[in-house]
């Protein structure tokens, strides 16, 4: 333990009346500098900012600057050398369907993210099994009637290529099977904001996005073979629609960049922030 | 700058540190009973307990020293009952039972076997054990160094977010548990007790008159918790994702940035749940939100990220990114005009934190992302004037108080050095240390001060700086 070398003060009486209480923290002798650019992932970017204010309370003359257009740009900027870290909703280092590894880069793994299938609020049905999502998302069924629901044409959203959440989903709750693009009743979005929208405002549609993202009264998560769409799930093993997301770097992360991942892996941000911005700490999920 | 006036405080370590077995003289073996009685020597010996001097009997014994078990215990407030087995002691609090048997190296201590030294001997009709095991079992905190006791040992670990309730208790969280947990601390080191294990509580906004703190839990649902009895309860029902809660001054509102993407400013009330939209102008990524006193304006960040771009097959040679633009930039908005825009306060490129409403202006950090310039705080006048507010450190925290903030900074020989700061930028120093203080917490009218150290919680008090955690 460090020892309480010196300490003077002046008399407590001195220190000016408050109107609350007030506490934070403060970058005692930091020296850590530097810019990290971060690049990827929309469903990840709540997480990088809010990561990112914290950490820069930690260490004010470290710069961070993060966009998010899609998790394969993630990498491919790290790849490319515009971007310190590529946030990516899959392990960018191995092979996934649809997409090569990026080689020599290493996934640094920071969140669990769960995602859900959503429906319009006109729709009728609240469970769907894997056959009738694969179903529904190769164009095979097309309306509502043939999976428990009233008499209507399915209009199937989904993510633009490229979307981790497209990869996850067609992973995890399409078990590999394909999404085919129509011709009519189809529509691709472009991050997980303009999902939830075209969602919304789309009668008789079905998507997917991140767990986070489903509120609001327009939208509702339905059951993945019975199971329901919840945290809890996720983690007692019985929901499968689930991916870890990674921050991914060139090499193993050094200096700042390699200080602001070790923060986001940390306890504090684990159990503290990111449970509040309804991620899954990494060290909930067994295995 | 004014500096006020200094005294020395005494030495925060020499209070209270974890002590080695000082009562015992020489520990190669254990001596029997009847060994350490032929050779009994009277005596005394002096001992700070709780931050009172006592006189202790003792006896030395073929170089044991033994202490008068009825003295110690009823100075640490246990209570001793004589069986026929031997002598039973509880602590005041309840938590810990001590059973011993005269002549008898062995004893137990909540059910466990455990070995004295020396084994208790009676000496004209008095029991004497060894000092340092009879108040550990108890549990007790000794340092014989210092020649210090306190009856109740302090919490081992690393703390941090610290809060001051309205009874003058400091809460603060233990950061290495398994979970967070938050304790709850008085003046007194070693008097503490467990206020909370509900780990999303850790960080709560607490109100002005510093009756409840306001948190989220990992369903985004408002909670309020009691910061004296830490009862929790729900607030509302909505599960929107909040942060940067914020209590009015008059505690009837809770204000906070909403949404997925943080692009709304939303008020709850707090006898009601009910939530109203303050301010919903779809730009994302708010933080760092704040009110002013009279509720008439807030002031908040904008995290502007970058622009990638691509084509619409996501190909590597397409991708650009633009982070020219990113940063933090500062906003307010006037809550005294109808759909009033917020106003950008700032366009510059620096790190902004800290960002707090003083005397109708804008104070906040800012951070070269250079990362070669020293951190400086600016103050934007009501009129939109801007000046740097001149300290002999470097700033690195900011916090307000009723008459301007509280910032701490880091002077050139590195030294830890906390002003108070007037809406004017007169600053004064209010104290410094050598070591770094990595968290500072003021409490509602300015009277006590708390600070960590290497994850250890120090109260500042009358001048002398008293270490709660170890």
């Amino acid at each position: 333990m460090k020892v309480f070398k010196k300490f003077t003060v002046t008399a407590l009486t001195a220190v000016l009346a408050v109107t609350t209480a007030f506490a934070g923290v403060a970058a005692a002798a930091d020296t850590l500098k530097g810019k990290i650019t971060i690049n990827g992932s929309t469903a990840l970017l709540p997480l990088t900012l809010q990561a990112a204010k914290e950490f820069q309370k930690l260490h004010p003359k470290v710069k961070i600057a993060a966009s998010g257009k899609g998790s394969v740009t993630g990498p491919q900027a790290v790849k490319k050398g515009i971007a310190d870290i590529g946030a990516c909703d899959w392990d960018a280092s191995i092979d996934v369907p649809g997409f090569k590894a990026f080689d020599g880069q290493v996934a640094n793994k920071v969140a669990v993210i769960p995602f859900a299938t959503i429906v319009n609020k006109n729709v009728g049905v609240d469970n769907l099994t894997t056959e009738q999502l694969q179903g529904i998302f190769s164009g095979k069924i097309t309306n509502w009637k043939d999976v428990g629901g009233a008499n209507a044409d399915i209009v199937v959203i989904t993510r633009s290529f490229g979307s981790g959440t497209r990869v996850n989903y067609q992973a995890k709750a399409l078990a590999g099977g394909d999404i085919v693009k129509k011709e009519k009743n189809y529509k691709e979005t472009g991050s997980s904001g303009d999902m939830k929208t075209a969602v919304a405002t789309t009668p008789n549609s079905i998507g997917y996005i991140d767990l986070v993202y489903v509120s609001g009264s327009d939208i509702k998560a339905v059951k993945f073979n019975g199971v329901e769409a919840t945290t809890d799930n996720v983690i007692n093993g019985s929901y499968k629609i689930w991916a870890y997301g990674y921050y991914m770097t060139k090499g193993q992360p050094t200096g700042a960049t390699k200080e602001f991942i070790e923060y986001v892996q940390s306890k504090k941000f684990q159990n503290g922030s990111l449970k509040k911005l309804k991620f899954i700490p990494i060290s909930a999920m067994k295995g | 700058m004014k500096k006020s006036k200094w005294f020395s405080a005494a030495v925060a370590t020499a209070l209270l540190v974890t002590g080695g077995a000082g009562s015992i003289l020489a520990a190669e073996s254990t001596v029997s009973a009847a060994a350490v009685n032929n050779a009994v020597k009277t005596g005394s010996a002096t001992w700070n307990i709780n931050g009172t001097p006592v006189v202790l009997s003792t006896i030395d014994s073929s170089g044991y020293k033994l202490y008068s078990l009825s003295q110690v215990a009823g100075e640490l407030g246990a209570k001793v009952v004589a069986g026929a087995n031997g002598y039973e002691l509880n602590d005041s609090k309840g938590l810990h039972n001590v059973q011993i048997r005269t002549g008898q190296t062995g004893y137990t201590v909540d059910g466990e076997s455990l070995q004295f030294t020396a084994a208790p001997v009676i000496h004209n009709g008095k029991v004497y054990v060894e000092l340092t095991k009879l108040v550990t079992a108890l549990g007790g905190e000794l340092d014989s160094t210092a020649a210090t006791i306190a009856s109740f040992a302090r919490p081992e670990g690393q703390f941090d977010t610290l809060s001051w309730n309205a009874g003058g208790s400091l809460i603060a969280s233990k950061s290495d548990a398994e979970t967070a947990l938050l304790y709850k601390f008085s003046a007194a080191p070693g008097n503490y007790e467990l206020f909370s294990s509900d780990d999303s509580a850790a960080g709560f906004a607490v109100s002005t008159d510093q009756q409840w703190g306001a948190f989220t839990d990992e369903n985004a649902q408002l909670q309020l918790i009691n910061l004296n009895s830490g009862a929790i309860k729900a607030l509302g029902s909505d599960t929107s994702v909040k942060t940067d809660l914020v209590w009015s001054a008059d505690g009837k509102s809770i204000y906070f940035i909403q949404g997925d993407k943080q692009e709304k400013v939303a008020k709850v009330n707090v006898e009601t749940g009910a939530i109203s939209s303050v301010l919903a102008d779809k730009v994302e990524n708010k933080s760092e939100l704040r009110v002013a006193a009279d509720e008439k304006s807030v002031v908040y960040i904008v995290n502007v990220t970058g622009v990638a771009k691509n084509d619409a097959d996501s190909t590597e040679d397409s991708l650009t990114v633009d982070f020219s633009g990113a940063g933090e930039q500062l906003y307010k908005l006037d809550l005294t005009v109808k759909d009033a825009k917020a106003a950008a306060l700032t366009t510059s490129a620096d790190n902004k934190l800290y960002p707090e409403v003083v005397g109708g202006g804008v104070v906040y950090l800012s951070a070269d992302p250079e990362g070669n310039a020293a951190n400086v705080l600016k103050s934007i006048a009501a009129d939109g004037k801007a000046s740097d507010i001149t300290l002999s450190a470097e700033a690195n925290w900011v916090a307000p108080v009723s008459s301007g903030l509280i910032v701490s900074g880091l002077a050139a020989d590195g030294s830890t050095v906390i002003y108070s700061v007037t809406a004017d930028g007169g600053a004064t120093e209010l104290y410094r240390t050598s070591e770094d203080v990595s968290e500072v917490a003021v409490n509602h009218d300015g009277s006590k001060l708390a600070i960590v150290i290497d994850g250890k919680v120090f109260l500042i008090q009358n001048g002398q700086a008293v270490q709660l955690t170890k």
